[in-house]
């Protein structure tokens, strides 16, 4: 049977609903990054203000 | 989907409405050149991109060829559109010109198949196999949007980078180390952990007589009340903050090294680009453009316009546009990248130093008199490395001049001043306190304390930091490892594709094994090459040994394959006058291979090659496939010829609704089949005329050459007035009646019907549905007739 070949959108969708199952991966980091990208906001400026302010509330952490 | 019906009217060269009635099947049009084949592929192009490629050109205008679009012969009222109906979706997809289109489902699907390769034209079929490596990886990376890969794996990398950079600047191994000896110089130990803590502060306290180990933090806070005496606490604080101070120069002095070197390099950078104007007329373009991006991203402004001009434009086809000329621009915008780096290197080097010096000039100790020398270096201090920040804050596009390298050097004696101030006061008050023991265990208790909760707050920022880098790091290389899986498989896949049409179009000819070969460079997908074995040499490019038509082959190899691997919505393709440039053997191998490879698939195939059509014709005819020709006329433009039952349906269907319009025509063209038929069968000799031209014969002329060979050959039918009649009347229909100034009534064309009719009866036999034929003539009897061999149409017949 011919295999299905993704599309671009498709490799990037399918990375991200897989991406918490990347082995050694911070699941917190995982679902910041899916969330970020399902709501289209997938750019470096917003990743770096959500992983400061997880950084921020997990130094604040006993 | 599957096309039920293609309606068209009113485009390019379709003058009157085409109504195809495929309902799900493939079709097979034939027609001459400039009968209005490639009209139809113009307005299915118009209709899924919205713009017509070869139409695309300055002299024609600046919106995709759609002004080119209308048909030249229409009067105002008349409308352009094509229209298609699907079998399995109640979706109706009709376009017209000059109309916006406000149905989203609709919509919805036309954005989708906007991906699809549905059309492939003669003059494109080798374009693929032409362009260069990285068009080649352009081209596929569009069609499969591999952009949008591209785009997360750089935004991966730039965090990834962002993070290292950030916990590089954090410096935390020199702080846990400056802790840990500072710790080491007050206890002559290390600390690992609370307890070893509270052990040393039992240690310390011994002496005093107290035998005591702190069980919490909050208990050393009453250890140190209990031994404190007044004003210790004072000189304590006076001793750290100096201590930090004296901390926070040196390591400044060894960041000063680094943040000189990067600023020689940004001004060297900056220089370069305002003196290139050029460069900097670039980056003010790109700066526009990649804004209009995020205008129509965004959707500012709801109708279809660019946001600059206001003149009406597709967004995607301006999106794209602009996208191309963002390309060109990218020497300067990588300029300015590099540019960029070396700002965000800088302003996270001077941020964090010059946030320390404000919290240092806001420290309590600061007002007191004894400071005040202090405070006028540390602000002239800030002050330099604020001209940093000031400079960085220049404007590159105004080509602002900035302060040279030079000028903005650090003096490094400021540096020392201010160590030898922080050092002279320490000295001073550890001296004013030397032989005070308590105040020594006391002041040992605070640093180490201090320094061991850094310590560990470090370590926790630190670990965290490295938490984030490392799956940054890790999602990063996952996303390269899934890339590249996806691009070899999709190659791979692609590849047996191509091969294998490629192969069944020209078996045995020595060439093999063809492939996508992806090329990589620092992770980045840079082109794409075809490479094949050709009498066990590797090739590549093909162009190199391959002739014109076997590389149209590979061309249309790679269009079928994009069919198979990227139409998903829907089922069908149309196919051009592909097969010009083919031999008879490549053609007929070419229609082999869309009937055994594609049998699931609608197909559309338009031809001109004449004995190819005959050929395919032949061999769909059991397979339900529609043949059909397309013919163009001055008076009614392109037009599709009806087989004679349908046309017969149309026009008794049109007399009994009274309804003349076109009438007389359709007559005619029914009359020219019959006659045409008739000529045929009957062979009635008539003078030679090449090609085309012996299609184009008028009614007249077919009248006149059958009556002479009936007089030779049956008088008696001769005789018939019907020939008078369809003579003088045939006229009524001819291809100028629409200019014609007498008008006709009803009665006179369904007295020129009937006449058509009884002509037809002579020669048509109701029962075995065949035409009176020279392939039945009874050489006995010297007789023509119809395929019966009793009781149907018989006439004496002379040779």
């Amino acid at each position: 049977m011919e295999k299905e070949i993704k599309s671009g959108e498709e490799i990037v969708e399918t990375f991200f609903e897989e991406i918490e199952n990347i082995p050694e991966v911070d699941t917190k980091i995982a679902k910041i990054l899916y969330q970020l990208y399902k709501e289209n906001k997938f750019t470096d400026t917003n990743i770096s203000n959500s992983l400061l302010k997880l950084r921020e509330e997990e130094n604040n952490e006993n | 989907m599957k096309i039920e019906k293609l309606t068209l009217s009113g485009l390019r060269g379709i003058k009157n409405t085409i109504n195809l009635d495929l309902d799900n099947k493939s079709l097979l049009l034939f027609g001459e050149n400039g009968s209005g084949k490639s009209s139809i592929t113009d307005a299915l192009e118009w209709l899924y991109r919205d713009r017509i490629d070869h139409l695309s050109i300055e002299e024609i205008d600046r919106q995709g060829g759609i002004s080119a679009l209308r048909n030249i012969f229409l009067s105002d009222e008349e409308k352009s559109f094509i229209e298609l109906k699907f079998t399995d979706s109640q979706l109706l997809c009709r376009k017209e010109l000059s109309k916006n289109n406000d149905n989203e489902d609709l919509k919805n699907y036309l954005d989708v198949s906007k991906k699809e390769n549905l059309f492939l034209r003669s003059k494109d079929l080798a374009r693929f196999v032409f362009t260069t490596k990285k068009e080649k990886l352009d081209e596929l990376s569009k069609i499969i949007g591999f952009s949008k890969v591209t785009d997360v794996r750089k935004i991966l990398k730039q965090c990834v980078n962002k993070l290292n950079k950030e916990m590089k600047n954090k410096n935390f191994e020199e702080q846990i180390s400056n802790n840990n000896s500072l710790i080491i110089e007050h206890i002559s130990r290390t600390v690992t952990s609370d307890q070893h803590l509270f052990d040393a502060i039992h240690n310390l306290v011994l002496p005093l007589g107290i035998d005591k180990t702190p069980n919490s933090f909050a208990e050393i806070e009453t250890m140190i009340d209990m031994i404190k005496q007044p004003g210790d606490s004072r000189i304590v604080e006076l001793l750290l903050f100096y201590n930090d101070l004296n901390s926070f120069i040196l390591n400044l002095t060894s960041k000063l090294d680094e943040i000189e070197e990067i600023y020689t390099n940004f001004y060297s950078l900056w220089n370069e680009i305002i003196d290139n104007r050029e460069i900097v007329n670039e980056l003010l373009m790109e700066k526009l453009l990649s804004e209009g991006v995020k205008v129509l991203e965004k959707n500012v402004l709801e109708d279809e316009k660019c946001p600059l001009c206001l003149q009406e434009k597709n967004k995607i086809e301006l999106l794209e546009e602009i996208g191309r000329r963002i390309t060109d621009l990218k020497r300067a915008k990588e300029r300015k990248t590099l540019l960029d780096e070396n700002i965000e290197s800088l302003i996270n080097l001077l941020s964090g130093n010059i946030a320390k010096i404000e919290n240092i000039l806001s420290n309590k100790f600061m007002p007191e008199e004894e400071n005040q020398e202090l405070k006028v270096k540390l602000e002239k201090l800030g002050s330099t490395l604020n001209k940093y920040t000031d400079e960085l804050k220049k404007d590159l596009l105004q080509r602002d001049l900035i302060g040279s390298p030079e000028g903005m050097v650090c003096d490094r004696e400021l540096l020392n001043q201010i160590m030898d101030f922080a050092k002279q006061k320490k000295d001073g008050l550890e001296k004013l306190k030397k032989d005070d023991k308590k105040f020594d265990i006391h002041n040992k208790i605070v640093v180490s304390k201090r320094a061991y909760l850094d310590i560990k707050s470090l370590e926790k920022e630190k670990a965290v930091f490295t938490t984030q880098a490392e799956t940054l790091q890790l999602i990063y290389e996952e996303f390269v490892k899934r890339q590249k899986e996806e691009l070899e498989s999709f190659c791979n896949n692609f590849s047996e594709n191509i091969d294998d049409f490629y192969k069944f179009m020209n078996p045995d000819e020595g060439v093999d094994d063809i492939k996508l070969i992806p090329l990589i460079k620092n992770d980045e997908l840079t082109g794409l090459s075809i490479q094949f074995e050709f009498f066990s040499n590797s090739i590549s490019p093909p162009q190199k040994y391959l002739s014109e038509s076997h590389l149209n082959c590979l061309g249309l190899a790679f269009f079928l394959s994009s069919v198979k691997a990227f139409n998903k919505e829907n089922k069908f393709f149309v196919l051009d006058d592909v097969v010009s440039s083919y031999d008879a053997n490549h053609r007929n191998r070419f229609m082999s291979l869309l009937l055994e490879k594609f049998s699931d698939y609608q197909i559309i195939v338009f031809t001109h090659e004449k004995n190819w059509f005959t050929h395919f014709s032949n061999t769909v005819k059991g397979i339900d496939w529609h043949v059909k020709t397309i013919k163009w006329s001055e008076a009614e433009g392109s037009y599709i010829e009806e087989s004679l039952q349908t046309l017969k349906e149309k026009i008794e269907l049109k007399i009994r609704q009274n309804e003349e319009d076109g009438l007389g025509n359709q007559i005619r063209k029914y009359m020219e089949f019959i006659l045409k038929k008739i000529a045929c069968d009957l062979e009635v000799k008539v003078r030679f005329l090449y090609n085309e031209n012996n299609e184009h014969r008028m009614a007249n002329e077919l009248l006149c050459a059958l009556k002479s060979t009936l007089k030779k050959s049956n008088t008696e039918l001769a005789a018939n007035n019907v020939f008078n009649r369809l003579a003088s009347s045939s006229y009524i229909g001819n291809t100028d009646s629409h200019d014609h100034r007498y008008r006709l009534s009803m009665g006179d064309i369904r007295a020129f019907w009937q006449d058509v009719l009884e002509l037809e009866s002579i020669v048509f036999c109701e029962n075995c549905q065949k035409f009176v034929s020279m392939k039945y003539y009874d050489t006995v009897n010297k007789t023509v007739r119809c395929a019966c061999t009793n009781n149907g149409k018989s006439y004496k017949w002379k040779k």
